[in-house]
């Protein structure tokens, strides 16, 4: 096969990445730390109904416009019921992590996050948390996952 | 090597929704376009190899919808799945996903087929 065209670095994961025991709580209690480098053009529509969709920067740019995208720092672990995810400091309770968001938020930097309170995730790729407004993200915003502190 | 090339039919599988979508790539229409994490997916592979239909992986670089002959994705249920059915291009998605999230109006029988697994595909 051939060299595929440059466009965007190859910034997939290590072999490897994906397999990490994401139930270890990492040491410092955080998950997942991003900043926000781009919102598109359709992520005020999607908030206005309780969604914000999250992508890294691989995004496929068809996708741009439906997503914030963002640039981790640290990427450890998904969210677990009880977890919260934290919008430039606001806390969000997770309530419920559907069954892909594994290999989306790990490998694509993406899941779609969701104020709707589900203690079942409607669909595969939702992170869905208690509902209440969601801040308006903009460039600069940070993103991060927060452990439950052990009991 | 560009055509002739086959037709597949792609049928949805357990669990999945829509479709069956039959797929011929065309000179003007030659990708599989691969949109999914970890590299080229099997599903897209088979399509590739039955229907002489060009691999591609959306995720290296971007390529024009109206080059597409059919999308294939691992979507959990909001943002991928609708994008290319909006665009007209027809969609397999890996995981057996409904129309749902804010673009699920964009999501038909006739562009969308889910729960797709390689044996899933047969030549038409």
């Amino acid at each position: 096969m051939s060299t595929p065209p440059a466009g965007r670095p190859d910034t997939a994961p290590a072999a490897g990445a994906g397999d990490a025991d994401v139930t270890t709580v990492p040491a410092d209690g955080v998950r997942y730390a991003t900043v926000v480098t781009a919102v598109g053009a359709l992520i005020p529509e999607f908030r206005a109904q309780g969604l914000l969709v999250f992508f890294n920067e691989t995004a496929p740019e068809e996708l741009h416009d439906f997503c914030l995208l963002h640039n981790p720092s640290v990427v450890h672990s998904i969210p677990r019921p009880g977890d919260v995810v934290e919008l430039d400091g606001s806390p969000f309770v997770v309530t419920s992590v559907g069954d892909v968001v594994n290999e989306n938020l790990i490998r694509l930097g993406h899941m779609s996050l969701k104020a709707d309170g589900s203690t079942t995730a409607p669909l595969p790729g939702d992170v869905c948390v208690e509902v209440g407004e969601l801040p308006e993200l903009g460039v600069g915003s940070t993103m991060r996952i927060l452990a439950r502190p052990a009991d | 090597m560009p055509g002739p090339y086959k037709k597949v039919k792609i049928t949805k599988g357990r669990g999945g929704w829509g479709g069956p979508l039959t797929i011929q790539p065309t000179d003007s229409r030659p990708l599989i376009y691969c949109v999914t994490g970890g590299g080229i997916h099997p599903v897209a592979q088979r399509i590739a190899d039955l229907t002489g239909g060009e691999v591609f992986d959306g995720f290296k670089s971007s390529a024009p919808f109206d080059k597409i002959a059919v999308a294939v994705i691992d979507c959990g249920g909001t943002a991928r799945v609708g994008v290319y059915p909006m665009k007209k291009v027809p969609t397999v998605d890996i995981h057996a996903t409904s129309p749902a999230g804010p673009l699920a109006m964009f999501i038909t029988e006739d562009l969308f087929v889910s729960g797709v697994k390689p044996d899933d595909v047969a030549e038409a």
